[in-house]
């Protein structure tokens, strides 16, 4: 009896230490046309007992500041690499040159800053930026670097729409993390996390005022998928998705979010208690073979104690309401024309293949290869795509460079999900259907530096099931020889000048190396009537690469930094 | 009570892994070091030596930059006995600005190493012990003129908090200096990879 009453005590304590919430981490918001994006290795305490968890950083401990960007705005991003590793950082959704795009081949080594730079023309919505270093994407996931950015523009800023950061609009990513005996995030042979991270907290919760609120949710797992839905079942209305603003809100009480794809919600608490509780739940229960996230094992690589359960995602509690809340849902949004598939002129498909044993899987039975551009597109091509997956599991598409419309699902456009009818750039690919969408590939043609199509499963697309493409033109450039470059003021103590005398010719990529080699500037595509900006570098001789665009001839010049 | 099932369940698959790159049990050969705080050094420098904690270290990890007071405390605690703390750094100087020889000499300075903070510029030390982090600790002890790796893993388990910390590598090093076998000669380490340069 006693051992029972004891037993009984310690579930109650027990049943007491996991009800404990933590209030998420809303990340800071910076609004600015330069960032400055310092990656670490960090430390942070995500189990309530224990040694600390090795993570991932951007100008912080874990899952960086969301970046407001503004419609047609000129942003200059300066990402310096502070990890123990090399790194990439891909903006996800964003529209830009292939070598801005922070996918594989843009690699920052440890110590060096990258410093891409676009106009935006994205429309306001969610977006994100993630590392994309093949083969470690996983790995710096799961550790928690990215972060949100939010693109604005004038049209969603006429709408009545909550949309004051932290008060009654939130930034939510959603994620899971299994952990070593030692307190450390489990990233090889584990497809699923056991315990909810939300914005970087563990045992999340959220408090929201009582009226009308805007929630921007993305799924930043590594492989699940979230069928989301309120505790009380009450309708909550979509109002974006990946590409923005939708034309009309549309009312659900369900919806499902995969890997990379975000989801702007209202949902109105105006009738709720202060003080009340509600939760964000992911209703996964019961989803057929290829759900990923339904395998029923609790372990092992494709296991989890969240695997095919309902479960809270977040924790929620609702307090008072702020001063002017917003009221009313919107009858109608936005007035997007969207392509259809008689405006495409060009048709590709693609098949998942492989995945069996150790096979993994692929697109068309060709695993990622750096070096092989696998579809070259024309500039300002519609092109439609059908993407075929009769291969034992559910898959989550993402394309770079466009935001595309799903034009149908196994050749239907009434299959179509009511959630899915704006532009995208990640559709879930489930096991026996296939996905067609449409794009237009415009404004940035290059030759030489591929965008990246892929699952957007870590492991999946660690493994290999990414493929790349090329957007290109006609125009040629000429080749710059080694006579045609000066460098100006030479000592100098602030800006480097390049002076090209080959005005037909173009420098494609400059690269700024110490006298031992190390790499401390990578410069792509690099407007030079700026000049380079070295007042930061130390004093001494540093060596400048610079790609020629015609023959991809490097031409090494030196300069004196005083 | 889930944890302990949890921990339980992982049991098998955590020893998998730690096993891939265990040295537990293998014979050291005595190397020499280069210290940017106590000069050239071999293990006969250390003429009454039972044992060495060999401690991967390096100045860039946020986990190890943790240790640093740790590592001289051990020092402290055990030199009298015969086991003496070595900090190696395997790192790459050239990949890293802040492992060269002149940013270990500051960091030694600075922090009052009385440990020697050893350069492994060809990574042979690290290669010996397959290191594969830093922080990461190897408890050698001397057997019949033999030196044997008897305890390998982290320095203790939690970085942030010493004063809740079980510590691994002292309690080893008691254990080895009562005669008796290593309690626990193995735990998970974790911190900064190494990354080994090809040879």
């Amino acid at each position: 009896m006693k051992n029972r009453i004891l037993l009984l005590s310690f579930l109650f304590v027990s049943l007491q230490s996991i009800a404990q919430f933590n209030e998420i981490w809303i990340p800071t918001l910076e609004d600015a046309s330069t960032y400055n994006l310092n990656v670490y290795d960090t430390l942070k305490q995500l189990r309530p007992t224990g040694n600390q968890t090795v993570t991932i950083g951007v100008n912080g401990d874990m899952w960086g500041p969301t970046l407001v960007l503004h419609k047609g705005q000129d942003v200059q991003m300066n990402v310096t690499n502070h990890l123990n590793d090399s790194t990439t950082v891909h903006w996800h959704g964003l529209h830009l040159p292939a070598v801005m795009d922070g996918g594989p081949h843009q690699v920052i080594p440890p110590g060096a800053t990258w410093q891409p730079y676009w106009n935006v023309t994205n429309r306001a919505g969610t977006y994100w930026y993630h590392p994309h270093l093949h083969t470690m994407t996983t790995e710096q996931l799961m550790k928690g670097m990215g972060g949100f950015i939010i693109i604005q523009d004038d049209e969603e800023a006429a709408m009545n729409l909550p949309r004051t950061y932290g008060e009654d609009d939130f930034p939510i990513a959603l994620s899971s993390r299994r952990y070593t005996a030692a307190n450390q995030i489990v990233t090889a042979n584990s497809a699923y996390g056991d315990y909810m991270l939300v914005n970087g907290t563990s045992s999340p919760q959220l408090t929201l005022p009582k009226q009308l609120v805007r929630l921007r949710i993305l799924n930043v797992e590594n492989e699940r998928g979230y069928n989301l839905g309120f505790s009380d079942n009450r309708n909550f209305y979509i109002i974006a998705n990946d590409g923005g603003m939708l034309n009309a809100p549309v009312q659900v009480n369900r919806v499902k979010l995969m890997v990379g794809e975000r989801v702007e919600i209202l949902v109105d608490l105006s009738g709720d208690v202060a003080g009340s509780t509600l939760d964000l739940k992911a209703y996964n229960t019961g989803f057929p073979l290829g759900f990923p996230g339904g395998e029923p094992g609790t372990s092992g690589t494709f296991g989890s104690l969240l695997n095919n359960i309902d479960f809270v995602a977040l924790h929620l509690v609702v307090t008072n309401p702020t001063a002017n809340p917003i009221v009313g849902i919107p009858s109608a949004l936005s007035n997007e024309v969207y392509w259809t598939a008689n405006d495409a002129t060009v048709n590709r498909t693609l098949t998942v293949t492989g995945g069996q044993g150790p096979v993994p899987f692929v697109f068309d039975n060709l695993g990622f290869n750096m070096t092989t551009i696998n579809k070259t597109v024309n500039l300002d091509a519609i092109e439609k795509w059908t993407v075929t997956n009769n291969q034992i599991f559910g898959h989550s598409f993402h394309i770079h460079d466009v935001e595309f419309k799903i034009v149908a699902r196994n050749g239907s456009a009434a299959n179509v999900g009511a959630h899915e009818q704006g532009w995208k750039d990640v559709f879930y690919l489930p096991l026996g259907e296939s996905v067609t969408f449409v794009a237009k590939f415009s404004d940035y043609a290059d030759a030489e530096h591929p965008f990246m199509y892929h699952c957007h499963f870590g492991l999946h697309e660690d493994a290999g099931m990414m493929g790349q493409f090329v957007v290109v033109n006609n125009v040629s450039t000429e080749e710059i020889n080694d006579a045609d470059i000066t460098l100006f003021p030479n000592p100098t103590q602030e800006v480097l000048r390049i002076a090209n005398s080959n005005v037909n010719g173009r420098i494609y990529y400059v690269t700024i190396m110490n006298e031992l080699g190390r790499t401390v500037m990578m410069l792509p595509s690099p407007d030079l009537s700026r000049g380079i900006d070295v007042s930061h570098l130390a004093s001494g001789i540093y060596l400048v690469q610079l790609t020629d665009k015609a023959s991809k001839k490097i031409i090494v010049k030196k300069f004196i930094k005083e | 009570m889930n944890r302990i099932l949890l921990v339980f369940l992982l049991a098998p698959f955590l020893l998998q892994a730690q096993s891939e790159f265990s040295v537990l049990g293998k014979e050291i050969v005595p190397f020499e070091m280069h210290s940017v705080n106590k000069g050239k050094l071999t293990f006969d420098s250390f003429p009454n030596a039972k044992g060495f904690a060999i401690v991967f270290f390096c100045n860039h990890c946020p986990m190890a930059k943790l240790y640093d007071e740790r590592i001289q405390e051990l020092e402290r605690n055990f030199s009298a006995q015969g086991v003496h703390v070595i900090a190696v750094n395997p790192m790459d100087s050239l990949v890293y600005e802040e492992e060269s020889w002149k940013e270990m000499m500051k960091r030694a300075s600075r922090m009052n190493y009385i440990v020697p903070y050893v350069q492994d510029g060809s990574q042979n030390i690290a290669r010996q012990f397959n290191a594969q982090h830093t922080p990461q600790a190897f408890v050698i002890w001397k057997e019949e003129n033999h030196w044997v790796v008897r305890y390998e893993g982290s320095f203790d388990d939690n970085g942030e908090h010493p004063q809740s910390a079980t510590p691994f590598v002292a309690n080893a090093i008691t254990d080895l200096l009562q005669g008796k076998s290593v309690s626990m000669p193995q735990s998970e380490s974790f911190g900064c990879r190494i990354f080994y340069r090809k040879k």
